[in-house]
């Protein structure tokens, strides 16, 4: 019976050689990287379930893992181990533990700073079950990673990609997450006419609304270096609507280089000095795009800010919006529907 | 029921088991208590909540039970209750709770009715399940003050408690209190625990509430406290996602746009809602379900989860397509149709089967347009003809693809799809108008304006209702004037202000005064140019082409010799031009302050302001002469200018660099004229022989500047053909035609015709005929061009050298022009060639005196139903009138003369005032007495000379000397008539009718 835990690769380190580790002097921390774990945290046995072909589980608590074995004690305070091998089981379900689930309400809660530093200490924790399956050492280092990208920190995020493990990462849109560590790591190194090969490509592709704002964020960012305005704003407002700005960072930064972008344009200029005068043209690509920008000002207010106050250069923008007769409310045909 | 009470129920009936284990037994209808309570624990354990009802009905009403079992009979009631509950009937469970805490107090040690407090908790739920908020609050909370804290008693779970709390006070509009108890089951839901279900059912009912009293701003604080604690779980969200969307969509029908969208973002994406799910179900392998801390994974729910995730997913009816929708909408709505075409966009690539896609697309169309994507909006819209043939948004997405193409600027994208699809449009349909309309306006955009006059002459018949027809017609005398027709463009622009008078529904009222204006201008009807022109200035402040406007309104008053006047309007038009950004019309302006004021001047004085012109010239360089089309004219303008200060080496220096600028482009125009200044002044300052030298080595110009370097050796024959006439010394005149002789001989060979491209061997052709004493020079190189196969420029070269042969005496040589002439005329696709083959023509045959010929000709290029030409009409009816003339058709001739003085051509006073004269004599000749009130032949000649000579009077300075000379001997024969006797002079005429009508 096919299990949960699928054999792979040559690499099969016993639990001697793992429990010899444990005891070994740790090694010297790698030079800085940003996924570097604290000396203080104590590796901790992994509570879980191991689940029988038949249904019935038992209680394990599991001191070392490797993809073919693990070593457990059936109960927290138990002196002895026993080995298992994996293929006796069908299926090894780690429990949740606190510290990683108090991570991951940091990160819901949008607190990205101290999520990461829970999610460092459940990496370290946990790292005994690293081998397995879903394990939450695995998982707690994908979110460190996912935490130094929100907070920006793209240094960080180049290096601890470069030592990221993916076993055990069982989520597809996870692993499509590394790939897409890719664009950021081409922002940072400002690598644009990579970004915007590899980026149009992958926008044609379906991926997650969260992962599809990412990508388009990347690829406006190199239209922008690259002087491809349009590009550029379509790309930003790709960014600001795929996961509805849920990405609340990649929403407001999108938002600010597109009022950015008209702001800089000589046409909008123009069209601010024109603006009321004689001389105003309500035709001009300028005071077209002048509108756009004001609508984006208002809409950063609204909702695309996120909470943010509208930065001071471009509040002046804001006199400049349309004139938007919107409908009355209670007009569902004209609305979307909830499906 | 809804609220969250489920769990709790089963824990009340598994510690209800045990209750009346031990109760003595008693016989009754029914069975004995024991029986029926044992009976009754089955239904319950197995749901059959009716026939447990029942049977606790039963046993609950048997005689004197609470004297004969005293407080345990509570339990009985309490069962019932929550079997009532169960089955929603709410009202009778409510009283069955009553009795058990009313009437069935526990014992004084707390033994008996072990239900007691617990029935005012249930109490509190059923007064929820029937909607009687208050009621259900003060149980709730009595529940609290007066259950026993003694462990293992009146035991409860915390997290439904404060959930279903909570709710109650959302459903009575309490929203503080609400939001308190809801809080408090958030942040201990790992404690308590709280189960997901309860808070997403509390939220809604907090989300409910605050949207019926329109409280957004407590929704997005609330979201924003307690974010982490609101998001679920992906593998749960199928579940919830819809009652987040729906919850998104009342507020947005609140009008609570921020709550809405904040709503909208939390909902789970499809891809990982199902990867959540997969990973769970492969991860508890077969148990039934795992207590993962307060989180309860069932693989029943799990397997449910997938199977609905799978199918939404297959039917596209993903969560994601909701939020784009009301996102594309809000955005739209909010004024950023970009974002919506973003939105739109999304929908067509990840979501192409969704049930709306036709609509979905359009909008993507529709949006795509309205930012000028114009591209994309092709793409999609060809996407969207394939896929839905027979919508009925087919007309408006053909529309928009034109139209946004059009409206967007892009003529050449235009020109392309409109040729492939107008030949399958049915004619007359909508479609095929707008194709119509956009092909020709496409070309007058493009500057094609020869292949766009048949198509908008086309639409303009054809489509006389069109919606475009007031664009079309104004296209129409547009393009006419562009074509240089102002004859024909002045009949369709009066035509087309007079059906669209009014500026508020004609935006092409302004561009079309302002090429009416041209007309008037090119006709030298300068009146009713100012007049246009003023109207410009005081209707239509913010037209674009005002600027344009008084750059000309500076010229006509400048060709009037108003130049004070002209100097204000060209800073005005350089103000506003400079003001609005437009480089271009600014240029133009400087440069024609350049031109006005840096005249060289005439007289020994000569002009008393050159010196002015020194600043412009130097704005002019500093600001505007990068791209700018007039960098050949103001360096050739400026040049006296510049001398006048002492800079003029300077200023050849710049005419030098721009003759070497446009070396490097063989198909630069006006390098002829102005290598024509730079020659005219180096020569106030050098020898020709000097300038013979200078040329030959020209600074910057290269070896492969070909074309420019047979012109500077031009040139210089030009300058010794000019000494040559001038000159009335012999030895002089034999030094002259010695050099003309060598620089001939050195241009061969240094431009073997053999060794040049057929462009240059047309280019140097034409020179050495236009600007030569030598025409026939040319022919070699003409020559040269027609002999090649694929050499093109044949036209050219034929026209060149009809030219040349045309200007022979012999009849052979006029012949073999004529036959070039009617080739030219025949085979060229190029209007002004034609036209200017016909005229020649009509040229060559007056020469040979066949006027015969000359008449059919003549004819045949006034006929402007046929050909459209106007350039050459002045000298073309000269020639009309003479045949007619000369073939004895003298009342014909008198006709053509007088359409000449009288018509169109009375500005070109070159043909109007010899036709006017000759018309005057042959009148005269004629000499027929007057009929009914129409004044005889001779009167009339002297009173249409009269009239002919105080019309133009006005530009008589603006004559050249000669076109002086012809006016003059007008004049001087209307003097010599008005002395003839039998004629009226006007003067008395005048008084004749003065005392007439008095």
């Amino acid at each position: 019976m096919k299990t949960i835990f699928s054999f792979s690769g040559s690499a099969i380190i016993s639990l001697m050689a793992i429990a010899s580790a444990q005891q070994a002097p740790a090694p010297a921390a790698p030079a800085a990287p940003a996924a570097a774990a604290p000396a203080a945290v104590t590796p901790q046995q992994a509570p879980a379930l191991l689940i029988y072909e038949d249904g019935t589980s038992d209680n394990a608590f599991i001191v070392a893992a490797t993809r073919s074995e693990i070593r457990y004690r059936p109960t927290p305070q138990a002196i002895d181990t026993t080995d298992m091998k994996l293929s006796e089981v069908q299926a090894v379900y780690l429990l949740e533990p606190k510290m990683y689930r108090e991570a991951m309400e940091f990160y819901q809660a949008r607190k990205y700073a101290e999520a990461k530093d829970l999610f460092v200490k459940v990496k370290e924790m946990f790292k005994p079950t690293a081998a397995l399956d879903n394990n939450y050492s695995t998982l707690a280092s994908f979110y460190e990673l996912e935490c130094m990208r929100r907070l920006g920190d793209l240094d960080g995020l180049a290096k601890g990609v470069e030592v990221f493990r993916k076993d055990g990462l069982m989520r597809e849109h996870h692993l499509k997450q590394l790939e897409i560590y890719m664009f950021w790591d081409a922002l940072r190194t400002k690598s644009w006419q990579r970004l915007v090969s590899l980026g149009e490509a992958r926008l044609q592709e379906k991926l997650p609304a969260y992962q599809r704002a990412q990508v388009a964020f990347c690829v406006a960012n190199a239209y922008e270096a690259l002087k491809q305005s349009s590009k550029a704003l379509n790309a930003y407002n790709t960014a600001m609507v795929a996961d509805l700005g849920a990405t609340e960072e990649i929403a407001e930064q999108s938002a600010i280089a597109i009022m950015r972008i008209h702001q800089a344009s000589p046409e909008v200029q123009l069209a601010i000095k024109l603006w009321g005068t004689p001389d105003e043209n309500k035709n001009s690509t300028g005071f077209l795009n002048l509108q756009e920008a004001a609508s984006v000002a208002a809409l950063y207010n609204l909702t695309l800010g996120g909470g943010k106050k509208l930065p001071s250069t471009f509040v002046p923008l804001l006199k400049f919006r349309p004139d938007i007769a919107k409908p009355e409310p209670k007009k569902p045909e004209e609305k979307p529907k909830a499906q | 029921m809804n609220h969250f009470s489920h769990s709790v129920l089963r824990a009340s009936l598994l510690g209800a088991g045990v209750a009346l284990v031990g109760a003595p037994l008693l016989h009754a209808q029914g069975g004995s208590l024991d029986e029926q309570v044992s009976k009754s624990l089955e239904f319950m354990k197995t749901g059959k909540w009716a026939e447990a009802a029942q049977i606790l009905e039963a046993a609950c009403n048997r005689p004197n039970l609470k004297s004969l079992y005293g407080s345990r009979i509570g339990v009985l009631h309490y069962r019932r209750g929550i079997c009532l509950s169960k089955l929603r009937q709410f009202d009778a469970a409510m009283k069955a709770f009553e009795t058990c805490y009313r009437e069935f107090p526990p014992n004084q040690d707390g033994s008996g009715n072990i239900y007691h407090k617990t029935a005012l908790l249930k109490w509190g739920d059923a007064a929820m399940g029937a909607e009687q908020y208050d009621l259900a609050i003060t149980q709730y909370k009595k529940f609290l003050q007066e259950r026993s804290n003694e462990r293992g008693k009146d035991e409860y779970q915390k997290g439904p408690y404060y959930i279903n709390l909570s709710i109650c006070y959302f459903r009575t509009g309490k929203l503080a209190e609400g939001m308190e108890n809801l809080e408090i089951a958030l942040k201990n839901k790992f404690v308590f625990p709280t189960p997901d279900a309860g808070i997403v059912a509390a939220f809604q009912a907090f989300v409910n509430a605050a949207t019926a009293k329109g409280n957004e701003q407590t929704i997005l604080d609330f979201i924003e406290k307690n974010r982490a604690d609101i998001v679920i779980e992906p593998f749960e969200m199928q579940e919830f996602n819809p009652i987040f969307l729906k919850l998104a969509h009342d507020a947005y029908q609140a009008q609570m746009e921020r709550a809405a969208i904040t709503l909208y973002q939390m909902v789970s994406p499809t891809e990982v809602i199902l990867d959540d799910i997969k990973v769970r179900r492969a991860s508890i392998g077969k148990r039934r379900g795992v207590m993962d801390g307060p989180r309860a994974i069932s693989a029943d729910k799990l397997k449910l989860a997938e199977e609905t995730v799978t199918k939404f997913n297959r039917e596209t009816k993903n969560p994601e397509i909701t939020q784009l929708l009301a996102l594309a909408y809000i955005h739209e709505i909010n004024g950023n149709a970009r974002g919506a075409f973003a939105a739109y966009e999304n929908l067509e690539l990840y979501y192409p089967k969704h049930e709306k896609r036709e609509n979905n697309l359009f909008q993507l169309v529709r949006t795509s347009s309205i930012i000028g994507e114009v591209l994309t909006t092709e793409k999609y819209g060809q996407t969207f003809l394939k896929v839905f043939p027979n919508s009925e948004h087919v007309p408006a997405v053909r529309r928009m693809m034109l139209t946004s193409l059009f409206y967007e600027g892009q003529y050449k994208k235009c020109i392309e799809v409109a040729n492939l699809m107008i030949d399958k449009l049915e004619k007359g349909s909508e479609q095929h108008d707008i194709c119509l309309h956009v092909l020709g306006g496409s070309h007058y955009y493009e500057g094609l304006y020869e292949k766009a006059q048949p198509l908008l002459d086309r639409h303009a018949a054809e489509y006389p209702k069109s919606k475009f027809r007031q664009a079309s017609l104004f296209f129409q005398g547009s393009n006419m004037a562009k074509l240089q027709d102002f004859a024909k463009a002045a009949t369709l622009l009066d035509a087309f202000l007079k059906e669209f008078p009014e500026a508020g529904k004609n935006p092409y009222l302004p561009f079309a005064l302002y090429d009416r204006a041209t007309c008037h201008y090119a006709l030298s009807e300068n009146a009713p140019a100012l007049e246009k022109l003023d109207r410009l200035e005081k209707e239509f402040p913010q037209t674009e082409v005002l600027d344009l406007a008084f750059n000309m309104k500076g010229n006509v008053l400048f060709s009037e010799s108003r130049n004070d006047e002209a100097e204000k309007y060209y800073k005005m038009g350089f103000e506003l031009a400079k003001r609005r950004g437009a480089k271009m019309v600014a240029g133009e302006s400087v440069y024609l302050l350049i031109a006005m004021l840096g005249e060289r001047g005439t007289g020994k004085e000569g002009n008393p302001r050159i010196k002015d012109a020194v600043p412009w010239i130097d704005q002019y360089w500093k600001e505007y002469a990068d791209g700018s089309p007039y960098r050949t004219q103001a360096a050739v303008a400026g040049i006296y200018a510049m001398d006048a200060v002492g800079r003029g080496d300077e200023g050849l220096e710049r005419l030098r660099d721009v003759i070497a600028e446009m070396a490097g482009d063989p198909m630069s125009r006006g390098l002829e004229e102005a290598i024509g200044s730079y020659t005219e002044f180096y020569l106030t300052k050098n020898s020709p022989e000097q300038l013979k030298e200078h040329y030959y080595n020209f600074p910057k110009i290269q070896a492969r500047d070909t074309v420019a370097r047979a012109l500077l050796r031009m040139a210089v024959i030009g300058v010794f053909e000019d000494l040559l006439k001038n000159t009335k010394d012999d030895g002089e005149r034999s030094k002259a035609e010695a050099m003309i002789k060598v620089l001939f001989t050195e241009l061969k060979s240094a431009f073997s015709p053999k060794d040049l491209t057929s462009f240059i061997l047309v280019r140097v052709g034409d020179f050495i005929r236009e600007k030569t004493g030598a025409p026939r020079e040319a022919l070699d190189y003409y020559s040269e061009a027609l002999s090649r196969k694929d050499g093109g420029y044949k036209f050219e070269a034929m026209f060149g050298r009809a030219d040349v042969l045309g200007r022979s005496k012999l009849a052979a040589d006029l012949e073999a022009g004529i036959k070039d002439l009617d080739e030219v005329f025949a085979n060229s696709d190029k209007k002004p060639q034609r036209e200017k083959a016909l005229y020649r023509k009509v040229e060559l045959l007056a020469a040979k005196e066949d006027w015969t010929k000359v008449n059919e000709a003549a004819k045949l290029y006034m006929d402007r139903k046929t050909n459209n030409f106007s350039a050459y009409s002045g000298p073309v009816n000269m020639l009309l009138a003479q045949s007619y003339e000369k073939m004895n058709q003298i009342n014909e001739a008198i006709f053509s003369y007088s359409s000449i003085c009288f018509g169109n051509q009375r500005g070109a006073i070159r043909y109007s005032a010899p036709a006017c004269k000759r018309w005057m004599e042959l009148l005269w000749e004629r000499d027929q007495p007057g009929v009914e009130g129409k004044p005889s032949d001779r009167q009339g000649a002297y009173n249409g000379g009269y009239n002919y000579v105080d019309s133009t009077r006005r530009i008589y300075e603006k004559m050249t000397q000669e076109e002086k000379e012809q006016w003059k001997a007008v004049e001087d024969l209307v003097k010599e008539y008005e002395a003839r006797p039998g004629i009226k002079s006007f003067a008395q005429q005048k008084k004749e009718a003065e005392e007439a009508r008095k």
